[in-house]
């Protein structure tokens, strides 16, 4: 063995040492979160609206369409347990499709604009430079727009429906993965493991895709789960403003928005919407701040 | 310290620049212009889309549109509502005023009970009180706003007939939407304040100025809270910014004619100047905001203050 070939072996040792290190440290953490009550509810909440996603029509036989103008407004009752709307549609058949919906926009929202952050934040971090700091420059202008702000504007211009939604939401998150993810790398790049891979010759490519993305990946993913929650609140506020998804389609925050006008008569359509959407937030919300306890050494509690 | 700030406003003036180029391609990024999807194929007999385009500037390419739009907007001028035909700056105004109004009584709100929420927490960690601040907080920012907002009109107005379900009067009709709207900030301030705190009664300081016998109140007014107010003022900035953004929703739960409000309304109506000017504004705003709060944080933190002056 060459001295050369001595030193790569080294590094390697090195590299798999820290590459194990790393997985002992995520089962340590997998056994902190079952033992955590908020993440274990958070989970039980997600996993019943998901099956409530995924299978409408085994719950309910009514069509979230179909319209009874003589069945309107009626109250809770062992038929409609939820009560009609005022067109005598199904209120609890247009929860659960509601659920399909808020959590498709909220898991496409997230992941493009999830996807798209990340990778500007690993390359922009990790080459630095002159592009760096005009990526991060504009990232800054797309924050200025504070919360519903830059969706609004973004819907503005494209127009209301279903996907141009998901579009605006996943733009909205494009620059604080972005910020999130350049952070991490920035951390991550001086590392010994890194400038080791570097020093032995390895191509910017293959140490970004093997020694860097391995270890930045997990915090985005973490903040994806906090994010989810965000997406789905402000789809539903669009919604609700009359800028997203349009009627009759069954939306929780546009059916929100019409049951409005029935408060006095019929509080009942505007509570089941209200603390369906209210309870799988609660249920993202919970699931993130466990996550973020486990794996976020720096949060307090 | 001078050349803090200064340095803080020269950077705060590209990024409005950014943002009313952001805003102003987003809007013209629609395919067709401004004045033909406002009125459509509903032309009058004496109508003259050309004209309009004119007057509205369209005709100009977009790089000059850009320019006259800066210029005038320098100048207090926003360009004209398509609409209405008049001063945008003129409605935004009054909006802004009603806004203003929301978002101040909002922040109070804020202010007062996150802190006290945050305070009790931290006094006692783990304590029922904590528990308590940590469950309200976890409902603050899951509840969204528009549904606590009909949820307080159907007790108070519908069931109880205490007060308004919506619209502008007297101070009767301030109290639904400022507590609707600051109850998301209530959660996020209390929980900063107690994390922040709680730091701080970590420090050996603490534990010298307990040895020496001083009560518990006083530790936490004289000792903990001056040093660990820095992360809350920060906080508490942030929170204006999107209390602003918030407004959008209470205001259309409660009829309130502020400026989240209009600029919804511009955008079904299609009357981009509205827009680009409402949201150019709001992001003006935070802007200016976040940099009232960078500065503050400068000039408050002693810390800070030493590391500049080495």
């Amino acid at each position: 063995m060459t001295p050369m070939e001595k030193d790569l072996a080294v590094v390697k040792k090195q590299l798999q040492e820290e590459e194990i290190e790393l997985t002992s440290n995520f089962r340590k953490g997998l056994n902190r979160l079952l033992h955590n009550r908020m993440t274990v509810l958070g989970v039980i909440i997600i996993l019943i609206y998901l099956f409530m996603a995924a299978f409408p029509s085994l719950l309910t036989s009514y069509d979230p369409y179909k319209q009874e103008l003589a069945n309107s407004l009626k109250p809770p009752s062992m038929e409609h347990w939820m009560g009609t709307d005022e067109f005598g549609r199904d209120v609890f058949s247009r929860v659960a499709h509601g659920a399909r919906l808020s959590i498709a926009v909220g898991f496409f929202a997230v992941a493009t604009g999830g996807i798209i952050g990340f990778t500007i934040g690993i390359i922009s971090g990790y080459f630095g430079g002159k592009i760096d700091s005009a990526v991060m420059r504009f990232m800054d202008v797309l924050l200025a727009l504070p919360g519903i702000m830059l969706a609004i504007a973004i819907i503005a211009a494209l127009g209301t429906g279903l996907v141009n939604v998901i579009i605006a939401i996943a733009i909205y998150n494009i620059p604080q993965f972005a910020r999130m993810t350049r952070s991490t790398t920035l951390s991550v790049k001086n590392q010994d493991y890194v400038l080791a891979a570097k020093s032995v010759g390895n191509s910017s490519s293959g140490i970004l895709w093997r020694h860097v993305f391995p270890n930045v990946w997990s915090s985005p993913l973490i903040f994806a789960t906090l994010r989810f929650s965000t997406a789905i609140l402000i789809a539903a506020g669009l919604s609700f403003l009359g800028l997203g998804v349009n009627p009759p389609t069954p939306e929780w925050g546009a059916m929100l928005a019409s049951s409005r006008r029935y408060l006095r008569a019929a509080p009942h359509i505007a509570f089941a919407y209200g603390i369906t959407l209210s309870i799988l937030v609660l249920g993202f919300n919970a699931m993130g701040e466990g996550l973020r306890d486990v794996f976020d050494p720096r949060s307090v509690r | 310290m001078l050349r803090i700030i200064i340095g803080r406003l020269l950077l705060a003036i590209p990024v409005l620049l950014g943002v009313s180029l952001l805003v102003f391609l987003i809007l013209h990024s629609v395919p067709g212009d401004p004045v033909t999807t406002f009125y459509g194929m509903d032309v009058g007999p004496g109508d003259d889309l050309d004209a309009m385009r004119a007057e509205f500037g369209l005709d100009k390419p977009l790089v000059q549109q850009y320019l006259d739009f800066i210029y005038n907007a320098v100048q207090g001028d926003l360009g004209n509502s398509i609409k209405t035909r008049r001063p945008v700056v003129e409605d935004l105004t009054q909006v802004l005023k009603n806004t203003a109004q929301l978002a101040f009584a909002s922040i109070s709100i804020a202010i007062v009970f996150g802190l006290l929420f945050g305070i009790l927490a931290a006094f006692k960690p783990y304590s029922i009180w904590d528990n308590i601040t940590l469950t309200i907080s976890l409902l603050g920012i899951s509840l969204p706003i528009f549904w606590i907002g009909l949820l307080l009109i159907w007790l108070f107005a519908v069931k109880l007939s205490l007060l308004p379900s919506g619209g502008k009067g007297g101070i009767e009709h301030l109290i639904l939407p400022a507590i609707t709207l600051s109850l998301p900030s209530i959660a996020v301030i209390s929980r900063v304040t107690r994390a922040s705190l709680l730091d701080i009664l970590n420090e050996d300081y603490i534990r010298t100025a307990r040895s020496k016998g001083i009560s518990n109140i006083k530790v936490m007014l004289r000792h903990t809270f001056p040093n660990g107010i820095f992360p809350i003022i920060t906080v508490v900035g942030l929170q204006f910014g999107y209390l602003l953004a918030g407004t959008v929703l209470t205001e259309t739960v409660f009829a309130w004619p502020g400026l989240g409000r209009y600029i919804v309304d511009a955008i079904k109506f299609r009357d981009y100047p509205i827009v680009q000017g409402g949201v150019v504004i709001i992001a003006s705003i935070f802007v200016v905001v976040n940099l009232i709060v960078d500065i503050l944080y400068h000039v408050f933190n002693p810390k800070l203050r030493n590391e500049e002056s080495q």
